[in-house]
């Protein structure tokens, strides 16, 4: 009796666990295998130009690439980036929010519509704006030259560069923080406000106090997520604007990970440069969660 | 005094809306704008702000200088690919997780909320020499199953919160009907149908607009997708094509914009909970 | 049709025990009720016999057939559930047939049992719609259809009524007792509603914290209690409740509850724990008269709730109150004074350690 009982409670696991398999083998194969991998790769000499036998050389990549000039330009030029454009995005999207929350005619057009720029491709956004910088015939160019007389070299001027970058990349993902924010506004009940608007608050103080208290959480995980993806995952923008350049002005973590490893065919450092990039992010996201149960 | 100031206040806000629009509709105007005027406007000082004369020939030239029909028909079959791939192995592994307890399904569940915040940049080099050594470099799979690493964890993750949210009575009503559990299941997919097509929407979006992968696995117009073909013609040595970038760039952002009355309607709320 | 046993079945969830060491027999052609508070543990044991759960120990039988580890599938067993869970994809004539469906029926043999059981429960024009264009009572009579209409053994029903209206209600358990005297299927039938059970069932079990407290016809357990949970849970308004205890004097055994004191025989020393007990009456037992008579005892009139053909009384006897139902009198005003007869036969004596009914 009772093995036969304890065979059919093992036929309900069987058939969840027949229902995961096929998404958990491709994920074996295609994820977590690779990912181990890297971290293989990270910690050994495998160069393909010229070729020469893989062998393993512990953290050597690691330490190699702190030292490397470049290596440190490029991980300044990602924290920088992270640093600026995040909390950019927040504050307009917050804005944005904050102002689509009011009574607006046509709300539902215009958030359609604000949206976009997340809905198209970053490649093709990246390409507009960087048909937008062209220093010869960029309708940003003309603007600036005829009201303010002045030409920044957008794509070309290595202070500039990075400014380019992220004002793209801003333009890409405000939207996204805006939606986020938005749904959060949406959830807090109206009571809230009247409460604290017998209570004799202002505007500023129901911001304050009512506001932003009830989007801590949808702005803790959103910061979490946007300050990982704009340190982890800038790519396709700094690809198609500037390629990097110039010398490396506007190379990010992830765009130089690249470049090692598939176009200079050092695989071991670009696998090494993905990792490092993997443990910063994570050692910022965990810094953002304990700052955030602090208060 | 309180009129005007109301006054004021509603100024300022669909004006400050207004710029905001202005700021997302402008570059989009002047993507179109470029890829209907004709070369010598184009390539104007000063630019042209406003449309005095279009013309069609950038996208003829779009198909004379690249293959952008086989480019685009590659994006469709890759995203489709990646699609049907991903709703099919996703939502059965998401039912599961969410009807069933088995040794192994917390930590499963735990990888897969994980799993995005791990860089995509860490799967680039070992993705292009596992995909070299089985041959897939060039292929339309080789692309999909790149795609995967990001699809299927997001549609397990959408899923299980939507099949989270269906009375389990459906089901149980459908097993004391004499259901087998399989069949069971689909009663539960019938019902969580808006949220595949949410996820499929989504899922559709992320891999056609996709680069970075299709830039390490696709070799020729066997397999490339749009927006590397378009990147490719920036790296030419003479003055890059804007006519017919722009051209492309509209071709391909078509869809999207059909989509975008689908995405207002339904997924708009789960957009936000899936990033 | 057929019988159900239930043999030392236990469930558990986690900590929680749900069902304790439940023994119960289900006739042939019962209507059982299963009834007790919200977390007794009915609906469990109603899913243990549907295959939506399996007991941790125990066995339940369906008819003579083992049926712990079948699938409800194989158990060829019917349920209602509270919230009716049709499909709101399919119109209502795919609902009802779609048990039949599954097991590849004939489509007029479908036809027919559909229109057949559509009639039986009067909804044969509602065939074409969907659920959500159904009010309450449609739903519910749907779901009814859908569960009769593959001639299943067993009829199982969780709260099928709790979503009505009060009105709604009284009709719907009228028709179901018409439907089960009809075609007499075997039925067990979960409620937390104690006038609903005691009216539907030709057998009710009441369930307190996963075990069951007495079984029995609705006469059996509100005329004699098993214990002091029963005595509570059945009639409303509930029964009053004295503490008390008994004493031993010159060899005669008095029960004293303050504000009345009663002989008892001797046998009670053996049958009690110890020496506390309670005295239960219900409030249409107690006879309030103008006038003192003998043993009668006196008291004040506080609240008086006129429902109608019966008026509900809070009398104040000594301090302690007590709840009364009678035929309206001309007499009863708030604040008078009158005078509370118990009937002595309708006394229930309980041991309280145990909480168990005494008899003699």
């Amino acid at each position: 009796m009772r093995t036969s009982y304890g065979w059919h409670l093992k036929k309900e696991a069987m058939f969840g666990i027949l229902l995961v398999m096929p998404a958990f083998i491709l994920l074996a194969i295609v994820y977590i295998y690779p990912l181990v991998y890297n971290i293989d790769l990270s910690l050994s000499r495998w160069n393909l130009a010229p070729p020469s036998p893989k062998e393993f050389i512990g953290l050597k990549n690691y330490v190699d690439q702190f030292s490397d000039e470049t290596f440190q330009k490029v991980l300044y030029n990602s924290l920088f980036f992270t640093g600026v454009s995040v909390p950019c995005e927040f504050f307009l999207g917050l804005a944005l929010a904050l102002l689509l929350n009011k009574n607006i005619k046509g709300k539902n057009v215009i958030i359609t519509i604000l949206a976009l720029p997340m809905m198209i491709a970053p490649v093709i956004a990246a390409l507009t704006w960087r048909w937008i910088y062209d220093y010869n015939f960029g309708i940003l160019d003309f603007f600036l030259n005829q009201f303010f007389g002045i030409r920044p070299l957008w794509l070309s001027d290595p202070n500039i560069a990075m400014y380019s970058v992220i004002i793209a990349d801003v333009w890409i993902t405000a939207p996204f923080m805006m939606l986020i924010l938005y749904a959060g506004l949406q959830m807090i009940p109206t009571e809230r406000y009247e409460a604290a608007k017998v209570d004799g608050a202002s505007s500023w103080q129901m911001f304050r106090y009512v506001t932003l208290p009830s989007l801590k959480g949808v702005l803790i995980v959103a910061l979490m997520v946007r300050t990982n993806d704009a340190f982890t995952k800038l790519f396709d923008v700094v690809y198609v604007i500037t390629g990097g350049g110039p010398a490396y002005a506007t190379e990010v973590l992830p765009t130089y990970a690249y470049k090692v490893g598939l176009v200079f065919f050092r695989l071991g450092a670009g696998a090494a440069i993905s990792i490092i990039t993997l443990l910063i992010a994570a050692v910022m996201i965990v810094a953002i969660l304990r700052a955030s149960r602090g208060r | 005094m309180i009129r005007t100031k109301k006054f004021i206040n509603e100024t300022l806000l669909y004006l400050a809306v207004g710029v905001a629009l202005f700021s997302v509709l402008f570059p989009l105007y002047w993507l179109f704008s470029t890829s209907i005027k004709p070369p010598s406007k184009i390539f104007s000082i000063p630019p042209r702000l406003l449309i005095e004369e279009f013309t069609l020939e950038n996208y003829q030239r779009l198909f004379e200088v690249m293959p952008f029909l086989r480019n685009f028909l590659n994006s469709a079959i890759i995203a489709s690919g990646a699609l049907a791939l991903g709703l099919s192995l996703g939502s059965m592994a998401a039912y599961g997780l969410s009807r069933y307890q088995f040794p192994g399904s917390r930590y499963f569940l735990s990888f897969i909320v994980i799993s995005r915040m791990i860089t995509y940049v860490a799967f680039v080099i070992p993705i292009f020499l596992l995909e070299t050594n089985l041959n897939l470099i060039d292929t339309h799979l080789g692309v999909i199953l790149a795609h995967s690493i990001f699809v299927l964890p997001f549609i397990i993750w959408l899923m299980k919160s939507f099949f989270d949210e269906i009375p389990k009575a459906y089901e149980e009503a459908a097993l004391v009907d004499g259901c087998s559990r399989f069949r069971a299941m689909f009663v539960a997919m019938r019902l969580a149908l808006p949220g595949l097509g949410t996820a499929a929407i989504l899922t559709f979006l992320d891999s056609w607009n996709e680069f970075m992968f299709a830039l390490i696995i696709t070799r020729t117009d066997a397999s490339q997708t749009v927006p590397y073909a378009l990147v490719l013609q920036l790296q030419r040595p003479y003055q890059v094509p804007w006519g017919v970038l722009t051209a492309g760039s509209f071709l391909f952002t078509i869809p999207i914009f059909a989509f975008g009355y689908f995405i207002q309607k339904y997924v708009a709320k789960a957009f936000v909970l899936g990033r | 049709m057929v019988e159900v046993t239930f043999e030392n079945v236990s469930k558990h969830f986690g900590k929680v025990i749900a069902v304790n060491n439940f023994n119960l027999k289900v006739e042939d052609g019962d209507f059982l009720v299963l009834l007790g508070p919200s977390g007794c543990g009915k609906t469990t044991a109603l899913r243990l016999v549907a295959g939506l759960e399996t007991p941790d120990a125990g066995n339940i039988y369906i008819g003579d057939v083992l049926a712990n580890y079948l699938s409800p599938r194989e158990r060829n067993v019917a349920l209602v559930f509270q919230s009716y869970a049709l499909y709101p994809y399919m119109k209502v004539f795919d609902n009802i047939a779609f048990p039949l469906k599954i097991r590849k029926f004939m489509n007029e043999e479908i036809k027919k049992r559909v229109h057949q059981t559509a009639e039986l429960l009067e909804i044969n024009h509602l065939l074409d719609r969907k659920p959500r264009q159904l009010s309450g009572g449609q739903q519910q009579r749907v779901a009814l259809a859908r569960a009769l209409v593959r001639n299943p053994q067993l009829f199982l029903m969780d709260e099928p009524l709790s979503n009505l209206d009060a009105k709604l209600r009284v009709i719907m358990r009228t028709e179901l007792k018409k439907l089960h005297q009809k075609l007499k299927i075997t039925t067990i039938y979960v409620t937390h509603d104690q006038e609903e059970a005691m009216t539907l069932g030709t057998k009710v079990a009441i369930m307190n914290e996963g075990t069951l407290q007495q079984v029995g016809s609705s006469a059996e357990v509100y005329n004699s209690p098993a214990n002091i949970f029963v005595a509570g849970f059945i009639g409303s308004p509930a029964m009053n409740m004295l503490d008390g205890e008994f004493i031993e004097k010159n060899g005669k055994v008095v029960g004293n509850f303050g504000i009345i004191s009663l002989p008892l025989p001797h046998e009670i020393a053996e049958k009690c724990q110890s020496r506390k007990l309670i005295l239960g009456i219900r409030p249409e037992h107690i006879g309030i008269a103008k006038e003192k008579t003998a043993d009668a005892l006196k008291a004040k009139v506080e609240v008086v709730e006129p429902l109608g053909r019966e008026w509900m009384l809070l009398i104040n006897v000594k301090g302690k109150p007590l709840t009364v139902v009678m035929k309206p009198a001309e007499f009863i005003e708030l604040g008078v004074e009158i005078y509370a007869k118990f009937d002595e036969e309708k006394m229930h004596i309980f041991d309280k350690a145990s909480g168990k009914r005494l008899e003699f």
